[in-house]
Formats: C-alpha cells, structure tokens, sequence
C-alpha cells in the first residue's frame, strides 16, 4: 500500500499524465536471433520490473513517462533504452566478451570492472558453465594469465595446487586465500585433512564445493588490490561468488552427465620370461660364487624365494574404465522483495584405479529479503558431504602403482593356494586396489547470514556472520592378505575443524559532480579451531570385523588441538575523476595469535589508473579501451603452524608404558609475517569495438622475511628453527588476449589467449645454506625454487680403458655411467654449486653435484576457443607450459637394474650389454656398485607440454522444439578431458606432483596415480 | 552524541570485534612451554622418560644402533632396496647420505634431551623429590648421554661434543669437532659419575650401576686400558658369576624395552617376506660359515630353512606385523660380554688362566669344546668368539675390528680402506655448521 502511494506521489512529481501507465512489449534476443529468457527489465528509477519468458517476449506497464527500461542479463552488456513513442520494444543484447559492466567485489567493496586499477582476472560462469569441471580450482584453468594450475595427481578429490605468479614461500602456503561470498573458507591450507599416510598426495577440501553452484570468481593477482586481505593474501586472492536469485520468474535448470574415465597410457614392462633372464643376469655372479648355474630356478631357490613363473602384467589389473556421472538442478527466483537461489547436486567420479574415487552430495540455498528500502538481510548456506575412497599410492611399498610397476611379472596374481601372489614384501598390486579400504568421509557446513542497513543514501552498513564446519572422518581397513597387514589393522581418524568469522563493514559512496568517492572500512575476526583424533587397533579375530572395538591391540590413541585468532581492521578509498583517472588506497591491519611479540602486521596498498579512451583525444577514436594501471602493495603470509612460535616440550614421549616428554620445538618468539611487496603496471586496451581486446601486466614481486625451516645443525637437538630470514623474488609478465573472431548471425568465434612468463628466484637465505627437499630438488641463493640438484651424466663407460683415462670414479666398471667432474669442492663461499666452487679434482664424489633442471615452467598459459554455429557450440580448450623439469624418480627404481625390481621395457631392452653400445642405460649389476641410481640428469626429464585439455561439443535444440515439451532449453554436449598431450616425458604425464602440498619438493614423479583422460556426454536443460 | 545515538548498532559492533578478540588466549594440548617442563618430581620423571624414548627412534633402532654397522662389516648383507643403505654394504659411503645423516640426528636429540635434564632437575624444588633422586635423575641422563657419544665416537671419532641443552638459536649453535680423546674422557666421567649415583643396582631396562660399570668396561676396552676394562667388567659381573646358569640371550646388563604400543619394526627389517618381512637385511655367509658345527647359538642367530633366504633370528617377533609392535628388545650390554672382556683383557695382562676360565664359560654355554688360550691365538679367538655370540645386537663387530686393526684385513676384499675406519659427517651438518669440517674419509 505503501509503495503505491508512493507510485502516487513520484507520478505527481514528475508531472507526469496520470493515466500514462502506457504498456510496452517486445523480445529480447542475443546476437544470433535467439530468444533470451529471464532478462531482467526494470524501469529506471522504479522498483517496477519484469522478465522475458521462454520465448524472450515481455510486457511491462510503465509508471512514468518519459519512461528508460534497463535490461540485463548475466553475460551480456546492460542496455538502458529509452522508450520512444512505440509500444514495442525488440531489444538485441551484446554478449559482455570484456565483462566491463560486470561488477566485482574487491575486497569488501564492488567496483565496476571498468574502474579497477589493480590486476584482476575474471573468470565468468559463461566461460565454464558448459565444461563440466570437477574442482573450482580447474575453472581457474587457462582463463586467467599468470595463474598456474596443475592436478597433482589422477586420484579423484586429490590435491591441486594452484599459483598466483610464482612462489613466495618456503615454508608458508604458496596457494590463494579463497573467499566465497565474503568469507574466507578453509582451503586445506594449514592443516591436511588426511592423516593416514597413504602416499605423498593429500585431499583437497575445495572440492566440496559444488562448481555448477558459482556465478563468477575473480582472481585479484597484485597486491594493491590483494592488500585488503593483508596477512592471507601473498598468494593471491580467488574471491568466488555464488549464484543468486533474480525477481521474475522461477527459474529452472537441470544436468545430466555421464561418462568414462580411462588411463591414456601404460609403462611398457617387461614379460615373465624376461624377468627370467633378466634375474639370471642379475644374480649370475653370486650364483657362481656358490658354484651353482645362473638359472632362474637357481635364483628362486638360494636367493629370492620363489617367485612364481607367471606373466602378470599388473598395469592390467589395476586400472580399469570408470564411469562419471555428474547430476545438478537449481532453481532460482523470487519477488522484487524476496530472492532465492537452490541446489541440489550429486557427483561421482570414480577413480582408473580400481576402488578409488570421489562422491559428493551439495545442496545450496542463498536467500535475499528487503525488509524495507533501507534494510535488507539474507543467508548463503551451503551443505556437502563427501566420500574420498582411496588407495596407497606413491612412496610408499604398499601402493598400487608402487607394486604395479615394480613386481616382478612372474609373480601370479594369486597362488595355488588362493592367497595373494607377492615377492620382496611389497603388495600385491591387485591386492592393494581389491582388498584395502580407505574412506574420507567429510561433511561441511558452509556459509553466513548478514544484514545491510542503508543509513542514507551515500551511507550503508553490513554486518556479517559465517561460519564454516568440516567433519571429516577417515576409516581404514587393512585385512590380514595384505602385506601392511598380519592380523587385521583398523585405523579411524578425525577432524573437527570450525571456523567462525564476524564482519561488520561502512561503506560510504559520494557522487560530487564529476568526482566520485567510495570509502569503506571495518572490522573482522576470525577464529579456527582445529580437534583430531587418531586410533589404530591391529589383531581382529576375523576380517569379518573391521570395527575399532574388535581388535585386540591398540597400537596409537592420538588427539589433538590447535587453531588460531585472527583480528583484523581494514579501509578503502575508491577515488575516481569523470571515470578518467582513478586513485584507490588500501589498508589492513592484521593480528595473530600465531605470533607472540611481533603480533601485528600491516599491509598498504595504493593503486592509479588513467583512462585515455575517456580523454577527448581518444574518445571515439579507433580505441575503445586504453587504461593504464600502476599499483603497489604489500601482502603477508601467516600461513604457518599454529603455535610455532612457541619453545615446547611434547608429551606422549613414552618409555615402557610410563609418560615422558621430550623438547620437540625451539620456538621463536619474534616471529611475524612474511612481507611481500608487488608493484604492477598494467594496460587494458580493446579495438575494433572491442573485438579485439586484453590486458598487459608486468609485476615484480619481493617476498622478504620469509618464513623459513633454517635448517640449523642437528648436534642442538633440533634440525630446523622458523625464522624470518631469506627472500625470495618473482617477476612476470600476464597477457591475456581476448578476440572475437568471427561474429555473424549464426556463426560466432571468439578466442582467449592467456600466457604468463615467471622467474622466480631465491635471493636470500640464512647465510645462503641451501635446503634440500624433496628427492632430489635444492633451495639455494641466485635458483629458482624447485630447482633440481645432482651429478651430470657423460654417457657409458665402454671398457677398462675409459674409465682409467677418465677422473677417478670408484667402482665403475665398463657398463656403468660416466658421471662429470663439475668441481673439485666448496670454494671459498663454503657453499657447493655456486661460482667459486674449487676446479675440477679428477675425483667424482658428492662434490660434482650442480643444478640440474627446475621444476617452475617459464611459460604457462591456455587457448580458450569458443564457437558457436546455429545450435552447435564448441569449447576447446589448450592448457601449456614450457621450460621446466621433472624428477621422474620413478625410474630411479624401475630403471635401476640394480636389484630385484621389475624394470621397465625401454631399460631391459637398452641396457648395456658389450662394447660399443650405443645407450644412455647401464648395464645390469646387482647392487650398483657405481651408484648409477644416484641424483643426476639422468632422470631429470624436460616437462614441456602442450594438452587438449577440454573440449566440449554442445547443441541447443531449438526453442521451437523445446517450448512444445514445456522446456526453456534444451542442451546435449559431449565433453572430453585430458584429450590430447604433446610432451617428451617419458613417464604417464607431464602434469603431476608426488608430493603434494609441499613447497619445495615439486615436479616429482614417483609412482603417482596418473592422470586420466575422459568423455562425457550430457543434458543441460532449462524451463 | 547524536550521531552515535542514530548510529549506535554499527558502532557497537565495530567496537565489539576490537573488544572480543583475544589474540594470546589459545594453547596447545600436547605440548607445554618448555620453561614449565620440568617442575617437580612428576615432571622430571616424564623428562627422563622422554630421554629413554628418543633412543626408540626407527632411525636409532634399526639403522643407529644395528644395521649401518652390520652392513659395513661381514655381518649382513644389504638384501633390501634403499641405495643409502647399499652405500654401507658396498663400504663406500658418501657424506650426503641421508640415511646416517638422520642417525645422527637422533644420536643429537638424545642428548639434548638428556642435557636438558642434567641441567634443569638440580634446580627443581619439590619437597617430595630428594636430593638421592635428583642425583639419580641427573645420572640416568648422564649414562644415555655417554652411551650415544660413545656410539658417536665409534663411528665418526670425532664429533661436537655439546653438554649443555639448546636454549636458542644464536652463535652457540655451531660447535667444532672435539679431539676423541675429549670425548671419551667426558664419556668415562659421565659414566663414573652415573655408576656413583644410579639407585637402580641392576636393569636391565633402564639404567643401572651394573650397566654403568659394563659401559666402563667397553670404553676401557676400546681405549686399550685393559686392568681399568678388567676391573669395571669383574665389578659388573659381580663375585662368582657363572655365565653357563643363564641361558643364551637373557643375560641381559641393559636392553632398550619394548611394548606393543610403542614397539619397534626390527621384526619387519630382519625378517623375509614369507614372515610378512621386507628382508632390508640377512646374515652374511661370512657369519653363517663362522659358526662352528653344533654352536646352539646358531638356531637362535639365523634360521637357513624355514624361508628362501637365510634371516636373521635375534628380532623373532615376526607375528606382530609392520606397525612397529614388535617387543623384541636391543641388546645393548650382556653378561657375556663383559665375561669376554675379562677374558681379553686378562689375556692382554698375560693371566691365561683367567682368561681361559672365563672365555670357555662362554663357549660352554655354546655347547662347544674349551679352546685353550695362549698368546699366539688369543686375539683371533676372542674376535670370533665375539662375532658369533653378539651378532646382529650392535655395532660390536665393526668396533671390534677397527680397535684391532684388523678391518682393513678382514673387510679388505669387500672394500673397505685405510679411511673407511671414520664415516663421513652428514655433508648437510658440514653445510649448516661452518665450524664443522668434513672427516678425511671418503672416496679414497
């Protein structure tokens, strides 16, 4: 009633004619002529609106006159028309190809795309609403410059490490703080949610999160803009938003997947009866040391035991096609007054190794209500409950792919007696798919409630609460035919981890003629808990019971408890002259309880930009965008162990069933944030009407006290202090290039091409001792992190004669490999590897070790191709990156022919044999008496790859049709994954990392579940 | 006034942020702050606890206390697959090995922790907790800190030699090698002041005046001080002790103890895969042939029958699986040791008949004939002696060896060299410790 008086006074102030309430109609369609269903029409000034219906038609009864209709549309430029003298209106919408209009929230306040002056890359539902992704983090995937994603590895709700130009730690996370509407989530961060070891991969929690449910996320790269999330946000910042209702018409949309996953490619092994021969050549010396023939029965019965006479090959058992299926409604909608959006999803994602794979259930409700014009509050919540089965994998003896790979194939699957075939302790690979069970069952509860009071006009005032509650509950079973097993193992492993975090937020926006002001500040506090416990139990009376009480030996009660504070205050100045040049300034100040006497941290941030499109000598010129951007800012790391600064004695160091307690940290008291300071200078341009269009960043990033595990020397007790010592550098350049290639009624082409350089390097370390981590990577002053270290090969010894003429290496011996004599030991600087190393001594030791490779890529980027004909659409996407390294440390062992592993086809084939074979393998000897296995270049593989990484075929039916079955639309795709690969490396695939979640140690390959390739077929449908 | 009256809820609420927030009010459970650490009786007792737990490590364990030695001599053969361990097997072991660098470390942690309850229990006050207990305390910390140094002394001659906890992470960090006569004179003070003040008159599980007394005995023995080694083994031993009343194996003086709950995975490393072992390591055929026809000793060292390979038998609990519930305990010290000792040490004097008396106790035992003792025999006999009764339970053979000079001879055709006598330093300790230079030891 309320509203319609005041109707009735607007209409009086406008002097309007009372009896104006003219009502206009038409359709809406896009570029291709095709009806646009649910745009929103409002009329400017009003409360008054509509939306199309299926066919894009609408009708509206205007409330004043002279009258301007808006129309908008997710994905496509605004219009605002004013109404003319006709009462119909067809309206054509412009896809928004540069998301100029779309507005971001940066932080706690939202800015137009158009007057950003930091880098930000955006990535919009349009770009992967039609690829199905099966992690958030993969929408992040090619579409912006600069941030690199890479799947650690083919297990389904694994780890996948993403990187925002480069790394700054060492020690501290190098990934994003994630923030989903407004609220920092747990990313898996600081604590791993997986503590039984079953390989060096982890699971990542992001994957909760269901991806059809978001609308946009944005990638605040630099740190001028980033500075807003001061101590988190030295990685980067991906702020993700969900979808919500729009008023108008209840909106429905379903899809449906269905599909195979498969593995790409097999290790070539070897057959039994080479494995035969194989083993009499090993053994051959020591057999006729004991005067006995070198057969292979003689192997098995002085030697190994017997093996078996099979011809398993194991790769076959254990991988297997696995099905995907993917289903999701939603339904959004509501009343100018109430808004909603819901989903509802299940995913299933089943592993290529047997009885691995990735369950999720999700549904969401994100709720808007205006209470008044002035006040308005709402909910976003969201609930998941996962199932991560997995497998052993990695280093680990027990592993599938560790077992696979190295068993010898003589060994049978079973033996006569049923039991599991196996040789040397390690599990039988089918064994360790089959039988072992391992499920991560998680439920979360994400979300928060919040309520916005528009004081005045200028003025409003938001006030926040989230929360966001992880259970997770791993459950193991480790029946007696395994070999991890002799009586039955059960472990159960919890984690309770409950964040809550209050916000309360001012935000002032002035319009001063042309002078536009934005001012934001406020307060947030944020708090962690983190509860685990860890029980095994060994000794069941049968398999049959698998349930901690039945067994008779406990064997590890553990729990715990950590968490931490976090306090901050933060402002904003947005400043902007005539949308031409622009000023933002940014300020966060961060407390945290990690630290004890340098508690808190403060993060500046400033940025400018100048629009010379806005400038009369460019305005209606060829150009359509010129912006420069300059911006500075500092971010901080505070992602560390939680009570890390404190000197500590542990308990539960036992000794006969008494108490004990041991020093287990040195602690250190001045401990606080890494510092990292970024100054980026930025161009967004676009031409021929924007058809053309991109932006160019160059950044210089400096991360000084960094936090750091200074090794120090281990006669103190300890091996290893946190310090803030060291920094470390990156700089870069981002381009991204989006073009619209052809555009014509039916057939459209458009393109975006995303690539970003990186050098990374360490600058400082405590008095430049280098770390070493992982297998065979080093962390040293003037490297890139991740750089590989090891001797350097000179191809093979072909008789007595060489190896006498070459430097001395003891025990080699014709077959073995000549390794380089780099150095003849530290120099002056007391550190190995660097310049002044002492020259070449004709010895080859340790002391011929050097860099060997690095595992960050100079290049990464993707080509994102998006076509459309008709009904047919086609996204085909190509994910790169060059010049980098992998520690391929599988062959270490599968290429050792050292020993009783199985090696691999190309190492018994190559080996070695007599003089003059021309190979990079060495021969045979049991033992390696050379060490031909030690770290060296050998085994550091060039990673280059370039990958179809999707592609996606889609055809709409047309509207004709559909309409008739009472659908809006209706959508058939097939899309395929990991599609194609162009790469050297010798292994499954380029793109992995064995140690998952670890800083240092990346660009390792040891016997990690491979990356699958896969093709889906699926139904989107709307009404 | 009026405009904190209109807008007083937002106000509020930014205040209440400022306000609520504790930053200093979260601790962990499981840890304390160090300077609470020890308090009183109850918390020193935990302390020395913890200093027997560090010994438990899997690094110490197997590769500290048993096999890196084991594969450096004629003892064990390398069967398993890690190349560090290959390095110790092929007698050619290189400083970045990372296997003995993380022996190390726990050799090192040991002693922290051990120094940190020398220090801080003298100043502990707690009417409950005597002077007589405090001294006890302090001397069970002092006899674990001399057994690892002399672990350490034996392996790399010369080490840092640190006696007082880390407190911080300055210039005292970085300490030199001390001369080995240093160290074990410390090492002999140490054990002097614990077999002074040790309650416990015997172990075997925890520290002992006995074990005190037998360390001292090996000490004196490795340092060539026979009557000292001949006094301190006798006053071990005790009057009128007849090794052939105890059985082979439980004549234990000190053994580190084991539960299922905190158990080790010795079981795993010795034992073949039909044991639910991973076979790291298996007897040499130059142990296996050096067992004379009829030794009982041999059913209880290896077992040549039951598996296709030979395997070591003196960690037998194969039922107890791989999660380190295995209870089989580390011999540290027996009786037939020190028995040996006096047999050596008296041979050393020229009291044959002492050494004759003693050394056939041990044989006897054995079910083996008397060997007569005479200077041309003595030395070679005892060697042997030794070899077959504590094979497998330390690092004896190694030692013996190089304090006899005999390593090059014996081990000579496996490699082993006039520097093989010193392993290398952790090249990493040589990397984070510029006080520290390398051994000249290696790749000779």
């Amino acid at each position: 009633m309320k509203a319609l008086w005041t109707l009735f006074f607007l209409g009086i102030a406008f002097l309007g004619p009372l009896n104006a309430q003219r009502t206009i109609s038409g359709m809406v369609t896009d570029n291709n002529n095709e009806a646009l269903y649910g745009v929103t029409i409002l009329e400017e000034g009003t409360r008054n609106g509509t939306t199309t219906n299926l066919d894009g038609k609408y009708t509206i009864k205007l409330t004043r006159e002279p009258a301007v209709l808006n129309f908008r549309y997710t994905g496509f430029l605004q219009q605002q028309i004013t109404v003319g003298a006709s009462n119909l209106l067809d309206v054509t919408l412009e896809t928004d190809i540069v998301g100029l209009e779309q507005v971001v929230v940066v932080g706690y306040a939202p800015q137009r795309r158009k007057d950003l002056t930091g880098a930000v890359s955006s990535v919009n539902a349009n770009d992967t609403r039609d690829v199905p992704i099966p992690s958030i983090e993969m929408a992040l995937q090619g579409a912006a410059a600069g941030v690199t994603v890479t799947k650690n590895s083919g297990k389904p709700g694994g780890g996948i490490d993403v990187n925002i130009r480069g790394r700054t730690s060492l020690l501290a996370s190098n990934q994003p703080l994630y923030v989903v509407d407004g609220i920092p989530v747990i990313s898996g961060d600081n604590f791993a949610f997986q503590q039984e070891y079953t390989g060096g991969s982890q699971v990542s929690v992001l994957s909760d999160l269901n991806p059809d449910e978001i609308e946009s996320i944005e990638v605040l790269k630099d740190a001028s803009t980033a500075a807003i999330y001061g101590s988190r946000a030295a990685n980067g910042v991906v702020l993700i938003k969900t979808k919500r209702g729009v008023d108008g018409k209840t909106k429905v949309t379903m899809n449906a997947s269905y599909g195979s996953a498969w593995l790409p490619k097999k290790i070539e092994t070897i057959t039994g009866e080479e494995y035969m021969q194989y083993s009499e050549e090993l053994w051959k010396p020591l057999l006729e040391s004991f005067g006995l023939e070198p057969t292979f029965q003689n192997v098995e019965d002085n030697i190994t035991g017997p093996l078996g006479k099979a011809n398993t090959n194991w790769q076959n058992e254990i991988y297997r096609t696995a099905p995907q299926q993917e289903y999701s409604a939603t339904m959004a909608g509501g009343s100018s007054k109430t808004k909603f959006f819901s989903s509802m999803g299940y995913s299933d994602q089943q592993g290529i190794l047997k009885n691995s794979g990735f369950k999720r259930y999700s549904g969401r409700l994100n709720l808007d209500h205006s209470v008044s014009d002035k006040v308005k509050f709402g909910m976003n919540m969201s609930y998941a409950r996962t199932n991560t089965q997995q497998v052993q994998n990695d280093n680990n003896i027990y592993g599938a792919l560790g077992a696979a790979l190295l068993t010898p194939p003589v060994v049978p699957i079973r033996n006569e007696d049923g039991s599991w075939g196996s040789a040397f302790g390690i599990e039988n690979a089918v064994a360790a798919v089959t039988d072992y069970s391992n499920n991560i069952i998680r439920g979360r509860m994400q979300g928060n409630i919040y309520a916005t009071w528009n004081i005045t006009k200028a003025l409003s005032f938001k006030a926040s609460l989230g929360s966001d509650l992880i259970n997770s509950t791993e459950t193991i079973y480790e029946p007696r035919t395994l070999q991890s097993s002799n009586s039955g193992r059960a472990v159960v492993a919890t984690i309770k981890n409950d964040r809550i975090i209050h916000e309360y937020v001012l935000n002032y926006n002035k319009a001063l003629g042309d002078h536009l002001l934005q001012l934001t500040g406020g307060t947030s506090f944020q708090e962690d808990k983190i509860d685990w416990t860890y029980v095994s139990v060994v000794d069941f009376p049968t398999d049959a019971f698998t349930g901690l009480s039945s067994g008779a030996s406990p064997v590890s009660t553990l729990g715990g408890f950590t968490g931490d504070h976090l306090k901050s205050f933060f402002g904003n100045v947005n400043y902007n002259y005539k949308s031409r040049y622009y000023l933002t300034g940014t300020f966060r100040a961060d407390g945290s309880s990690r630290f004890i006497n340098e508690q808190w941290g403060y993060f500046p941030g400033v940025s400018a930009g100048w629009n010379l499109t806005e400038e009369s000598f460019l305005k209606g010129k060829f150009m359509d965008l010129l912006k420069i951007r300059l911006g500075w800012g500092q971010t901080g790391n505070n992602v560390v162990g939680n009570f890390l600064s404190r000197q500590l004695y542990a308990g539960g160091r036992n000794y006969l069933g008494t108490p004990g307690t041991a020093p287990v940290q040195i602690g250190n008291p001045d401990l606080k944030w890494e510092t990292t300071s970024q100054t980026n200078l930025g161009l967004d341009f676009g031409i021929l009407n924007n058809r053309i269009s991109g932006s160019l960043d160059f950044y210089l990033k400096n991360t000084k006290d960094l936090l750091l595990d200074r090794p120090i020397p281990t006669t103190s007790g300890f091996t290893t202090v946190v310090q803030n010592v060291g920094e470390v550098e990156n700089k870069g350049i981002d381009l991204t290039l989006n073009t619209l290639n052809v555009k014509r009624a039916d057939f459209t082409w458009s393109s975006t091409f995303t690539i970003g350089y990186l050098k990374n390097k360490v600058v400082k370390l405590v008095n430049g001792v280098p770390i070493d981590a992982g297998y065979d990577n080093r962390i040293a002053e003037g490297q890139p992190i991740g750089s590989f270290f090891g001797s350097i090969t000179e191809g093979i010894f072909q008789n007595q004669a060489e190896i006498d003429a070459a430097p001395t290496q003891p025990n080699a011996a014709p077959g073995d490999i000549r390794f380089k004599d780099v150095s003849g030991g530290v120099g002056p600087d007391g550190i190995l590897g660097t310049a002044d190393d002492l020259a070449p001594d004709g010895k080859i030791n340790d002391d011929d070790r050097t860099f060997i490779g690095k595992a960050l890529p100079d290049f990464t980027g993707g080509l994102r191709n998006t076509l459309s004909f008709k009904g047919f659409d086609l996204n085909v996407f190509f994910q790169f990156a060059t010049g980098f390294q992998i520690d391929n440390f599988n062959r270490v062992f599968a290429e050792g022919l050292n020993g009783v592993f199985s090696p691999t086809r190309n190492a018994w084939e190559n080996r070695w044999k007599k003089e003059g074979d021309q190979t990079d393998v060495p021969r045979l000897v049991q033992g390696d008496p050379n060490n031909n296995r030690r770290s060296s270049t050998r085994f550091i593989e060039d990673g280059d790859y370039l990958r179809l990484k999707t592609a996606t075929l889609g055809y709409t039916l047309p509207k004709s049709l559909t309409s008739k079955i009472g659908f809006g639309s209706i959508r058939l795709y097939a899309s395929g994954y990991n599609l194609w690969t162009m790469t050297k490396y010798s292994w499954y695939d380029p793109e992995v990392n064995t140690l998952d979640g670890d800083n240092t140690g990346f660009a390792t390959d040891f016997l990690t579940f491979p990356q699958p390739r896969s093709i889906v077929f699926g139904i989107n449908a709307g009404f | 006034m009026k405009f904190f009256y209109k807008y007083k809820l937002p106000v509020l609420l930014l205040l209440f942020t400022a306000s609520c927030a504790d930053l200093n009010d979260l601790s962990p459970v499981n840890e304390i702050p160090s300077n609470q650490a020890i308090q009183d009786k109850a918390s020193a007792t935990a302390a020395i606890n913890g200093v027997y737990d560090a010994l438990q490590t899997d690094n110490l364990t197997f590769d500290g206390f048993l096999s890196l030695a084991q594969y450096y001599t004629d003892e064990a053969n390398m069967t398993g697959t890690f190349p560090t361990r290959f390095e110790f097997d092929n007698v050619n072991v290189f400083p970045s090995n990372s296997t003995m660098a993380a022996v190390w470390t726990d050799f090192y942690v040991v002693i922290n922790n051990a120094n940190n309850v020398i220090e801080l229990v003298p100043g502990v006050t707690d009417p409950s907790f005597s002077a007589e207990e405090k001294a006890d305390f302090v001397a069970q910390a002092k006899f674990i800190r001399a057994q690892i140094y002399l672990q350490l002394v034996s392996f790399w001659k010369e080490v840092p030699l640190i006696l007082k906890p880390t407190r911080d992470v300055g210039e005292a960090l970085f300490v030199a090698k001390s001369p080995a006569e240093d160290i074990y004179a410390q090492i002999i003070q140490d054990f002097t002041d614990a077999s002074r003040d040790l309650i416990a008159a015997t172990g075997p599980n925890v520290a002992s005046k006995q074990a005190a007394n037998a360390f001292l005995a090996k000490v004196h023995l490795n340092e060539g001080h026979w009557t000292e080694a001949l006094d301190k083994a006798k006053e071990a031993l005790g009057a009128d002790f007849d090794l052939t009343t105890v059985p082979y194996l439980q004549d234990q003086i000190y053994s580190l103890g084991f539960l299922p709950i905190d158990g080790n995975a010795l079981n795993f490393y010795y034992g073949p895969a039909e044991l639910g072992g991973r076979y790291e390591i298996g007897p040499s055929q130059a142990l296996i042939n050096a067992f004379e026809p009829n030794d009982l000793r041999f059913d209880k060292t290896v077992d040549l029958n039951s598996a296709a390979v030979p395997y070591v038998l003196k960690y037998p609990s194969f039922s107890a699986g791989i999660s380190g519930t295995a209870t089989d305990p580390i011999f540290f010290i027996r009786h037939a040791e020190m028995v040996l000792i006096i047999a050596e040490t008296a041979a050393e004097t020229g009291d044959f008949t002492t050494a004759n008396m003693y050394f056939n106790q041990v044989r006897q035992r054995a079910g083996l004939a008397p060997l007569v003792l005479d200077a041309g025999n003595y030395v070679d006999a005892i060697l042997h002696e030794r070899f077959v009764e504590f094979a497998f339970e330390g690092s004896l053979r190694l030692i013996d060896l190089r304090r006899r000079g005999k390593a090059e001879e014996i081990l000579g055709p496996s490699g082993y060299k006039p520097c093989s006598n010193i392993w290398p330093l952790p090249q990493r300790e040589v990397d984070r410790n510029p006080k520290l230079t390398q051994n000249n030891c290696c790749n000779c």
